[in-house]
């Protein structure tokens, strides 16, 4: 049936690591005298995007950050994504929001998404906080229009309405973080990708967080991603949980607990 | 943790059909498939183009007294200068049929829109790094609206320039439209070059170093303070290899109506942007897929 959210075939992830000649490691790239001797010996193939994922010095070696990822989610679900670090939680969340570009394999997504990985992307510390709202709505997604109908609401949900007008590099950073979360809490987007660092502020703002995320699935259909490390978070919000390890999924279940229970399990990753 | 209400009814999600909200946004991502311009793409995000060309726009003069004013005061600071340091010291201004002021003042409005526009475009990517690691979007719209703000400052200095030429009672003539494709032409120029900067700073960010040098340069080798009839004539074929020098002299030609355009400068300049900008392009979108990871 076609009536997935995201739908994940074959997905893999993979970075290079340049070993140094003294045994360091580096993320590798690439390197200015080697980029400047493949591009002129050959212009029109350094050109080319295959041609850079194709040339490869024997001193680097391949690092699968995601390997054969395979699901689906669908509308209306509350997902949490766990695992220990390095399992490629955060790989994953960013190769779903398109930051990064998957390596193999295919994803298909339908709804729009959006992605919150951090407290007020694209806020401009010169802006008010009138305008950071139109322009964080605008690069989370959000038509400009929607943003005005909503205006109001974001406001009131942020409660910083005294300090509209005043450029947010004055704001503290409570109420940076509230206006921000503010904004992210009421985009129209259907697919909500969240890391845990946006459920911010003191326990009261959390938890008015979380019971919103709540209320736009139940209500409104939407679906939504969760990263966090803190168990309690997971529980209270989501019925379903994919559990990774060394970019794999090692659980896919709705039992939460024996999700949980899988996790913490697991020695931690080097 | 305050208690919230976790009580799920059992929902086979599965088994939903899909709600009416998400149809007609759906996106097929494959690692296997490749477009050179996600013109498609590009027009959904259109309303982010504009808000990110507004921002760039309101932040740049924001805490400044002149405000504004700057983008009048640029140009027209850097015309008197070259008048006086070309025209007059170096005697540049000898037996030149037009006012060299507003000679120097039609090549000075188009080298500083390309010269801030290509400064704009290949910073945009390592300027906006914090959006580029953590929100997606079509990674183009970042060169092509810190392109945008450019063209109010170009409206300025045009304000500034009728008024030079009622000043000096430079006739008005019909050449006078080819600006625009000209103006394009130094866009699509500095479009191309800048892409290419912008995708190789991410990576060596030497090139925020050499990039202001390199413009620095880049005045002294195009007729900007003085006419390109002053080089040699066995040497003008060469010389014009810099394609800002064709579209500069295209600039002269258009506001200045005793002025002469030699014509293979210009199409040298049309045929190496051309260039340049797909190169540009290519390298940039080839490149793109790394952007965030290194950024």
């Amino acid at each position: 049936m076609d009536n997935f959210a995201i739908r994940v075939e074959n997905l893999g992830k993979k970075y290079r690591i340049h070993h140094l000649p003294n045994g360091q490691k580096m993320p590798g790239y690439s390197r200015v005298n080697e980029d400047i001797t493949r591009m002129l010996k050959s212009p029109f193939k350094f050109l080319s995007k295959k041609a850079h994922e194709e040339h490869k010095p024997e001193t680097d070696e391949d690092f699968w950050a995601l390997k054969d990822l395979d699901f689906t989610i669908y509308p209306g679900e509350r997902i949490g994504v766990i695992g220990r670090n390095g399992a490629g939680k955060s790989t994953l969340l960013k190769t779903l929001s398109r930051i990064v570009t998957p390596s193999t394999g295919r994803m298909t997504i339908q709804g729009r998404l959006a992605s919150l990985l951090e407290v007020g992307t694209g806020f401009h510390p010169e802006l008010t906080g009138r305008e950071n709202i139109f322009l964080n709505g605008s690069i989370l997604g959000m038509a400009r229009k929607e943003i005005s109908k909503k205006f109001d609401q974001i406001v009131e949900f942020s409660g910083v309405e005294r300090f509209l007008d005043t450029p947010v590099k004055r704001y503290s950073s409570g109420m940076y973080v509230r206006l921000a979360f503010s904004v992210a809490a009421h985009l129209d987007s259907e697919i909500l990708i969240v890391d845990e660092v946006l459920a911010v502020g003191d326990k009261e703002f959390q938890a008015k967080s979380l019971k919103k995320m709540r209320e736009l699935t139940q209500e409104e259909d939407r679906t939504i991603l969760f990263v966090s490390h803190d168990s309690e978070k997971i529980r209270s919000l989501c019925g379903r949980v994919i559990v990774l390890k060394g970019g794999r999924v090692l659980t896919d279940t709705t039992d939460v607990d024996a999700g949980l229970t899988l996790m913490e399990a697991q020695t931690p990753a080097k | 943790m305050p208690e919230i209400e976790t009580s799920d009814p059992d929902i086979d999600y599965s088994q939903r059909p899909l709600p009416e909200r998400y149809k007609g946004h759906r996106v097929d991502v494959d690692a296997a498939k490749y477009q050179m311009v996600p013109w498609a793409e590009i027009w959904r995000f259109r309303e982010l183009f504009g808000f990110l060309a507004w921002r760039d726009f309101i932040v740049r003069y924001k805490q400044t007294a002149v405000g504004i004013g700057w983008s009048l005061l640029q140009p027209l600071l850097m015309m008197i200068v070259m008048t006086i340091v070309f025209g007059y010291f170096a005697g540049l201004a000898e037996g030149s049929t037009v006012p060299y002021a507003v000679m120097v003042f039609s090549g000075v409005i188009v080298w500083q829109f390309f010269s801030q526009g290509l400064t704009n475009v290949a910073m945009s990517m390592t300027n906006n790094n914090a959006i580029v690691a953590k929100i997606y979007f079509p990674r183009l719209i970042l060169p092509a609206s810190s392109l945008l703000v450019n063209l109010v400052d170009f409206a300025i200095s045009m304000l500034l320039l009728v008024v030079l030429m009622i000043g000096y009672d430079v006739a008005f003539t019909w050449r006078l439209f080819c600006l625009v494709p000209l103006l394009l032409l130094a866009a699509t120029l500095s479009f191309g070059v800048g892409t290419l900067v912008a995708a190789l700073n991410v990576r060596y960010r030497d090139f925020k170093h050499i990039l202001p040098f390199v413009v620095q340069i880049g005045l002294y080798i195009t007729p900007v303070g003085f006419s390109s009839d002053k080089v040699p004539d066995a040497w003008r074929f060469v010389y014009s290899l810099n394609p800002m020098v064709g579209v500069v002299d295209g600039f002269r030609w258009a506001i200045l109506d005793s002025a002469t355009l030699y014509w293979p400068g210009l199409w040298i300049s049309i045929i190496l942007t051309l260039g340049i900008c797909y190169i540009g392009i290519r390298f940039f979108r080839s490149s793109e897929s790394w952007f965030a990871d290194i950024i």
